[in-house]
């Protein structure tokens, strides 16, 4: 973690209703780099059914109503290069919707979905917070 | 047979504890045949109150509480129209002129078909009695008996309160005395005793929330009492058969139905018709018959359904936006009109194939509807100019909301002594849509609920379930004026908030008494629009969005590459995926994105089929031949309103006007048996135009099927204007475009975080500064210059005064420095230390705007 830019991010966080000169994700991006997460740039280019990990903060959260009543969550983060867009499905709303709405950044795993150019969305198989994130990385370092 | 005189309903906002529905249901229960709704200052659910009764075959008597000066009360019932316009002129004249308190002077100028009761034991009467001042108590009744004559009554009741018999007594003896009949009422505040606890609820939210000095009524016998129970409680025959008498003597008609337009329509059509003609040669280089076939056409119905004035007060609105350089547009079916498009410009109809009788057709009686769009920042110029021009004959339309989950949970939490951050952890995932009664189902079914604190606050709930539906206050509307001659007569009045008359009723009461409304909107998108041709006007850049040319490559590649953060409805995430399947080409395309993205369109499933057609991985097919030409820009794919009203004229052989109709009555949950009626209707008219049974049975289940989904072209097309001039700006003119953006407010789904994030990707951003900085955004060495909005506790007063300043007196040197000249607080100061907008300047060393710049620039993780 970029102690350096996570007091600037806080800082930012605190004082503004932007940011200026950080993202809220920049402090965590070598760590999140080193274990596999990719950006918003580089999802366009994965394909159909990969599965990936993303990070990014909360931005939209979005349940349209729907005549069968049964609940999507469409969610969008931000990272540092754009947005990304995710489906929680009702199964895992269950373990995740409360975390997802909880938390101001948020990690992820996702299968690739694409229906069109230019039409990339995650559906939503994993979701944790920062501070799992780096239980399980302590968690890892010791085993 | 007793009747109810005094009822005070969820209109007497957060007194009264039940809604008109549950009050008839209760009425009818206890076997009623008239009941009074007297809400307090004012009528508010009068019309709503009107139309219900008189469905359910109960007798309305309609009227209110009013105060005077001293807080004391009388009550005024309308007697008959007359008096329902004394009583609406009453209302208005004491809220916009006279601070809203009655005198015994106004009561004389609009006593006319009134009836007045005294007030019970709210009343100046009972008051005078209680203090033992009789003689005062006679002299002011025989006031009121000198204006309102045989009209008036002394309100006799007893709730069973210490000195209530005696009182009664005494009000018995003095209506002896005076020659003054008695009445008796209980006013009615609650449908059941045990309600008691929703009106103490509600009074406890106007204390605690809203410090007023209010206090509960002093016991649970305000409810809706039988007539056993009345008698029981008022010893005297003749009050309450009084009661039942002066219910009797109401003969009350509302004017439903009918319409009252501004202005005198048979005068102003010629007007209409000669501005109209005048624009048609501005619009058509070469005019086509069709062209004035259409036009005459529109007119002679706009004509015969007195709808000239409407259109010419329309225009006049627009003229005046135009001429003061406000940005403003039309949206809705009206676009459709030929007449429209010469009044106030947008799409030509004939062009892209809209129709008129989307908007007005013979078969449609409800009034005309033109919306028009302004610039959000200006559009109170719009009405403030409106409301003066129209004085006396124009108001702002009122919207009544009623308790959500969230405020009732909120508000009762209050009640219940909960601090602010214990009610933001009850309430925290509670979805802001959701109604009061629905809160047990969301606990069940909402996994984020699933451990809220909520879970066991089951008081909070029972209470919060019993607020559903009830009215909480009287607010504005986002852009409805009403405009009519008779206004005064049918609508009470109040002061808005800002200062303007306000209707008391809300939008479908005033469409009941054929009020005719504009709704002047404000779009946020516009606002940004102007300030981005303002930045670039500034640098000599003149451009005239209103004749671009529809085919921009960069606008369609923007549009394409689903960077569309902050273009005009087509930025939300569902849009950008349905723009990168559909990658637009044309204009038509993005009219068609809009009308796809809609509930109705994306519930009937017609996102696909389209897609597929139009990749070609799908054939496309028509019903029928004679149809292609209608289909043929959607594929074959039933998108448009406006394409299901010509399939229908073209199968049935009959006119646009009962294709509207027709449309009309195919409401999506219409009983099945009503559905087969329309569907032999279809059926026998399609067989009497030549086409076979067969296939009229099958455009009849696709139609059938599509006709409540489609979306009305003219509309989209409205939209689709805005989303091309915005995505234009955005490809030609990015920074101007983002600056335009950042400084007019929320504008579209995103925060601003995220515009100038994306913003900084494509150019430098520089941080708020205490000697470069404005309160908003602007643009400097090729990038953007933060304002000091986006310091948190840092108003628009205090950068006004840090800006004046260094205005004044040259910029800032040191800290202290900024301190002694600008005596801002020094949370504010730590603010704009933390933000770094004293970089370089603490150190009070030789800086330049460049020394701050560099760093920054350099920051190559942004590019």
């Amino acid at each position: 973690m970029d102690r350096e830019e996570l007091s600037v991010a806080v800082t930012e966080e605190k004082y503004l209703e932007v940011n200026v000169r950080s993202h809220l994700i920049l402090p965590f991006r070598e760590d999140l780099r080193l274990l596999g997460f990719i950006t918003s740039r580089q999802l366009p280019y994965r394909r159909t059914g990969d599965r990936v990990w993303v990070a990014g903060r909360l931005t939209l959260v979005h349940t349209p109503p729907t005549k069968s009543r049964i609940r999507v969550m469409f969610i969008t983060l931000e990272d540092e290069f754009g947005l990304i867009d995710l489906v929680l499905l009702p199964e895992k709303q269950s373990l995740y919707a409360r975390k997802l709405l909880s938390n101001l950044l948020c990690l992820c795993r996702g299968k690739v979905r694409r229906l069109g150019k230019g039409d990339v969305s995650l559906v939503v198989e994993e979701l944790m917070d920062v501070k799992e994130f780096y239980r399980r990385i302590r968690k890892s370092r010791t085993s | 047979m007793f009747v109810h005189l005094r009822v005070r309903s969820g209109y007497s906002f957060l007194f009264g504890a039940f809604t008109l529905k549950a009050l008839l249901e209760k009425v009818k229960e206890l076997g009623m045949d008239s009941i009074a709704l007297t809400d307090r200052n004012g009528l508010y659910g009068a019309v709503k109150f009107y139309q219900l009764c008189r469905k359910e075959g109960i007798k309305p008597v309609i009227g209110m509480e009013a105060p005077f000066e001293d807080g004391s009360l009388i009550v005024l019932l309308a007697k008959d129209f007359s008096g329902y316009k004394n009583l609406c002129r009453l209302i208005s004249k004491v809220n916009l002129h006279s601070k809203g308190t009655l005198s015994l002077k106004l009561l004389h100028d609009y006593s006319g078909g009134i009836y007045c009761l005294t007030g019970g034991r709210e009343g100046k009467i009972w008051r005078l009695i209680t203090l033992g001042k009789v003689k005062e108590a006679e002299k002011f009744s025989l006031e009121l008996k000198s204006i309102f004559w045989e009209r008036l009554f002394i309100e006799v009741q007893n709730h069973g309160l210490k000195g209530d018999r005696e009182m009664m007594e005494a009000l018995i003896s003095l209506s002896r005395r005076l020659r003054i009949p008695p009445v008796a009422t209980n006013s009615v505040t609650f449908l059941k005793k045990e309600d008691f606890q929703i009106h103490r609820i509600l009074v406890e939210i106007q204390r605690v929330i809203h410090h007023r000095k209010v206090y509960p009524l002093p016991s649970d016998q305000f409810y809706l009492k039988t007539k056993k129970e009345m008698k029981k409680a008022i010893a005297f025959s003749e009050p309450i058969e009084n009661a039942a008498a002066l219910a009797r003597s109401i003969n009350l008609h509302l004017p439903l139905g009918k319409l009252h337009p501004p202005g005198n329509p048979a005068e102003e059509f010629l007007r209409l018709s000669r501005l109209c003609y005048q624009n048609l040669s501005r619009k058509y280089r070469f005019l086509p018959a069709e062209v004035i076939k259409r036009l005459d056409h529109e007119l002679s119905l706009i004509k015969e359904r007195g709808y000239s004035s409407y259109f010419l007060v329309a225009h006049h609105i627009f003229e005046f936006a135009r001429s003061k350089g406000i940005r403003c547009s039309i949206r809705g079916s009206a676009a459709g009109s030929l007449v429209s498009y010469l009044l106030f410009g947008g799409i030509d109809p004939i062009e892209h194939g809209l129709l008129f009788e989307r908007f007005l057709n013979d078969g449609r009686f409800d009034p005309p509807d033109i919306d028009l769009d302004f610039d959000s920042e200006r559009r109170e110029e719009v009405m403030a100019y409106t409301l003066e021009r129209y004085e006396g004959k124009a108001a702002l339309v009122a919207t009544i909301p009623t308790f959500r989950a969230r405020s009732a949970l909120r508000e009762i939490g209050r009640t219940f002594g909960y601090s602010y951050p214990e009610i933001s952890e009850l309430t925290r995932f509670v979805p802001y849509h959701l109604s009061p009664s629905d809160i047990p189902e969301a606990l069940r079914r909402l996994p984020e609920l699933s451990d809220s604190p909520l879970q066991d606050e089951h008081k909070l709930i029972e209470l919060a379930f019993k607020l559903d539906g009830l009215p909480r206050q009287l607010s504005v509307h986002l852009g409805g004026v009403v405009i009519s001659e008779e206004l005064a007569d049918l609508v009470p009045l109040e002061l808005s908030p800002r200062g303007f008359p306000l209707s008391q009723y809300d939008k479908d009461d005033l469409e009941a008494l054929g009020i005719t409304r504009f709704d002047l909107l404000g779009l946020r998108m516009h606002t940004a629009i102007s300030k981005t041709l303002a930045y670039l006007q500034s640098k000599g850049i003149e451009l005239d969005l209103e004749s671009i040319p529809l085919d921009d490559c960069k606008t369609y590649e923007l549009l394409r590459s689903t960077e569309t953060v902050g273009v005009f409805q087509v930025e939300s995430p569902g849009q950008r995926q349905l723009l990168g399947r559909l990658q637009p080409r044309t204009f038509s395309d993005i009219v068609i994105e809009i009308s796809l993205f809609r509930p109705g369109p994306m519930e009937a499933k017609m996102i696909d089929p389209y897609l597929k057609r139009r990749s070609g991985k799908e054939a496309i097919s028509y019903p029928h031949p004679s149809l292609k030409p209608i289909l043929k820009e959607t594929y074959g794919v039933l998108i448009f309103q406006e394409q299901v009203l010509r399939v229908i004229q073209e199968l049935t052989g009959l006119g646009l006007d009962w294709a509207d109709d027709f449309r009309r009555s195919m409401k999506a949950n219409r009983p099945r048996e009503e559905m087969e009626a329309l569907k032999e209707k279809f059926v026998s008219a399609c067989l009497g135009n030549g086409i076979d049974k067969e296939l009229a049975e099958e455009v009849w289940r696709q139609v059938s099927a599509f006709a409540s989904y489609g979306f009305c072209k003219a509309h989209a097309a409205c939209f689709a204007i805005i989303t091309y001039q915005s995505a234009y700006l955005k490809a030609n003119y990015p920074l101007e475009f983002y600056l335009g953006l950042l400084n007019s407010g929320p504008v579209g789904s995103y925060p601003h975080r995220v515009i100038l994030n994306e913003a900084r990707r494509r150019f430098p951003v520089f941080p708020p500064h205490v000697n470069f900085s404005d309160y908003g955004y602007k643009e400097e060495n090729g990038g953007i210059r933060v304002g000091f909005s986006v310091i948190k506790g840092l108003g628009p007063k205090m950068a006004a005064r840090i800006i004046k300043e260094r205005n004044s007196r040259g910029p800032f040197l040191s800290l202290p420095e900024f301190e002694r000249r600008t005596r801002i607080p020094a949370r504010t100061v730590e603010a704009l230390l933390q933000a770094s907008a004293f970089e370089g300047v603490e150190e009070g060393s030789l800086w330049t705007e460049r020394s701050f710049q560099l760093p920054l620039l350099r920051r190559s993780i942004w590019k």
